[in-house]
């Protein structure tokens, strides 16, 4: 009897032990961010070029409306989480006091009245740098290709680039050529992309060219027969991968920018096409063929066939797929109702997300250096024959910013710099 | 008599002696039978409840994340639930033909196809005086459920999305959420609208969890940093998160003595 009592004991506490001990914890999830007021502020009010200033560096940081609501002020008085005042010194020097949450810093830049977005963009970028601890998108550049310098008739595309926010455009090419798939080399000096010549010659090659960005002077890298394109620069700026089809199949190489040494990335039946890298270079996303329809894959870029895996299971047509810069989504386009959308998915193939939406047909998509924006270009049919494709900016997760090209022809796959 | 031992006493008192034992070496290894255990974080299960629903992406989604973001999730999957919708009852035009949806986490209570199943019997039954209009369209039934359905399971598989991110595959759930559990399922909803971060705090992977104590008002009486991000304004910002999320939803009075021992810690983010 006593045993039995006591296996009685020992089960009712084991039972009372489980219903009523136990931490049980349970998860939030993400914070929402929490907008933060920057104020801006000039010294003396009613300095034109410091207005001009304090005008673009409020527009800069509009960008980034998740986290900050700028506004340009004539008086602190003790408010903003963060304040940002600008005082003109003397005519060579322009000072820049940041303060956020009770840390100040002060620092100078040298004044260039000539050029006062690029010296706005650099107090913005030092600024959102002391705030946010990270760098901005303010001095980064973006690539493009327009057909806006076509005389009647033309078909050619050149090559441009622009401030983040849409200014300064400066054309970068004149092959009287049509320029695809520009890429910026990590260094930021210079820049590789594909031509299809517009000679009337029989054999229509798309060959690959790199650029000077110092010299302004663009040398042949590689006119094998068929494609030489698509190409993206490894880390090192040493070696390029891209996407020849001189086999009769095209395959996704890798070649040594100086000796023009292959190497064969993707080997198989179906076509290999448009690699882009992971920032650290050791992973691809390219756009493959093999099930039949295009899909996205990934891979090691250091052996041939390394560790491929399909990350795309639907979509009609798969498009462009470009990494995050921490690598963990992968930015595409994809066929959608009769037009091309921008859509996200996480690079181990969960999460996927639709971006864009009743917002034209909108391609080659393009991640900012710091991951909170992407870059596409948009078209939309005005009439029977004519249509017309500008350059947008919208939040990773699909709020739209705005055109950063406006009346600029029409503009397609543009670029981060890194 | 009663003094001398016997042989069977002997051995009675010896196995007595090892039960004892035994028993007394199990509730030391089980630990609950100190109620210091609760004090002391490293020695305590933790149950960690997350959503589990898991889609497998069958076609490109037609919503945007910034339309999923503004649905208000209102389609009610209980946790730990398998549903499975197959191909018969799954609106032809949301889904690709070839393949197949599944919500499907680990323990099976009725899949959602059953639930079509039955209700389509139903209405198959109700139907049955109205012949002609039946003969009109052949598929009259199962399109009646369709479309009575229709809206349910829309939402239903955009509720999938909004859940398939990440994290999300991987709850725990081995049973149905009941009672406790159930009620602290409520509470990731209730806090997050106050959870927010300054710009240069996101996307750091910090994680912090506070073990909050309750009373039958809803209130909290106190909230501990159980484990610490290591940056104070993070920690700062989720106990300011669960002050302002104050009322806590109402419990059972049954729930009183586990709220106020502080059996509930929010993790931020996880």
């Amino acid at each position: 009897m006593k045993p039995f009592i006591l296996f009685l004991f020992l089960f009712s506490s084991s039972l009372f032990a489980q219903e009523d001990k136990g931490l049980t914890v349970v998860a939030i999830g993400e914070a929402e961010a929490d907008v933060e007021s920057v104020l801006v502020k000039i010294e003396p009010d009613n300095d034109s070029n410091l207005t001009t200033i304090a005008a673009i560096i409020k527009n800069n940081f509009s960008f980034y409306k998740k986290y900050f609501l700028p506004q340009v002020v004539t008086d602190f008085s003790g408010k903003g989480d963060a304040r940002i005042l600008i005082k003109n010194s003397n005519q060579t020097n322009v000072t820049v006091e940041v303060e956020y949450k009770g840390e100040k810093d002060t620092n100078t830049f040298e004044f260039k009245p000539d050029n006062l977005r690029s010296i706005a963009h650099e107090i913005a970028n030092y600024s959102y740098k002391f705030i946010k601890k990270s760098d901005s998108i303010f001095t980064k550049k973006i690539l493009f290709v327009s057909d806006v310098s076509n005389r009647s008739g033309e078909q050619t595309k050149e090559l441009y680039i622009m401030d983040f926010d849409g200014h300064n455009a400066e054309r970068l090419t004149n092959h009287n050529g049509v320029v695809i798939s520009p890429a910026f080399s990590f260094s930021g000096e210079k820049i590789i992309y594909s031509l299809i010549r517009s000679e009337r010659s029989k054999k229509r090659n798309i060959d690959l060219y790199e650029l000077d960005l110092k010299s302004k002077k663009s040398r042949l890298i590689s006119n094998l027969k068929g494609i030489n394109s698509g190409a993206v620069y490894l880390p090192g700026d040493k070696e390029i991968l891209l996407t020849l089809s001189f086999s009769g199949n095209a395959e996704i190489y890798r070649m040594d920018l100086a000796t023009k040494k292959l190497f064969k990335i993707t080997n198989h039946i179906a076509p290999d096409v448009d690699p882009d890298l992971r920032p650290d270079g050791k992973m691809l996303a390219f756009l493959s063929g093999r099930p039949g329809k295009a899909m996205i894959y990934t891979m090691d870029p250091s052996q041939e066939e390394k560790d491929v895996k399909r990350i795309s299971f639907v979509g009609d047509f798969n498009a462009t797929p470009r990494f995050s810069p921490d690598g963990n989504m992968i930015v595409f386009s994809s066929w959608l109702d009769n037009r091309f959308d921008i859509f996200r998915i996480n690079s181990d193939g969960t999460g996927l997300y639709r971006l864009t939406k009743d917002f034209g047909s909108n391609e080659d998509p393009s991640f900012s250096p710091d991951g909170e924006f992407i870059i596409f270009s948009s078209q939309r049919v005005l009439s029977q024959t004519k249509a017309t494709q500008s350059v947008y900016i919208m939040s990773k997760d699909g709020e739209i910013i705005g055109p950063l090209t406006q009346n600029f022809g029409n503009c397609s796959t543009p670029r981060w710099s890194k | 008599m009663m003094t001398e031992a016997s042989p069977t006493q002997d051995k009675s008192l010896l196995f007595s002696f090892i039960l004892h034992l035994v028993i007394f070496l199990f509730l030391l290894l089980n630990k609950s039978f100190f109620s210091i255990g609760l004090l002391d974080p490293e020695s305590t299960e933790i149950m960690v409840i997350e959503p589990s629903v898991r889609v497998d992406i069958v076609q490109m989604p037609s919503q945007t994340l910034q339309e999923l973001k503004k649905l208000d999730l209102t389609v009610d999957v209980p946790k730990g639930e398998e549903l499975v919708i197959d191909e018969k009852s799954k609106p032809a035009q949301s889904v690709n033909e070839a393949e197949q949806i599944e919500f499907q986490t680990e323990k099976k209570e009725k899949s959602f196809s059953d639930v079509l199943k039955e209700l389509s019997a139903k209405k198959l039954e109700k139907s049955a005086p109205e012949k002609k209009q039946a003969k009109k369209g052949q598929k009259t039934g199962s399109e009646k459920i369709t479309n009575s359905q229709q809206a349910e399971l829309q939402k239903l598989l955009l509720a999938g999305n909004k859940l398939s991110d990440g994290t999300a595959s991987q709850g725990s759930g081995t049973a149905q959420l009941q009672g406790f559990n159930a009620y602290i399922s409520k509470l990731p909803d209730h806090v997050r609208p106050h959870w927010k971060l300054p710009s240069y705090l996101m996307g750091q992977g910090l994680k912090c969890r506070i073990r909050i104590f309750l009373n039958l008002q809803g209130n909290v009486v106190q909230s501990k940093i159980w484990e610490s991000s290591g940056n104070e304004e993070y920690d700062n910002r989720a106990l300011k998160a669960i002050e302002q999320s104050q009322p806590f939803p109402l419990f059972d009075k049954e729930f009183l003595s586990r709220a106020i021992a502080g059996d509930i810690v929010l993790g931020f983010p996880l």
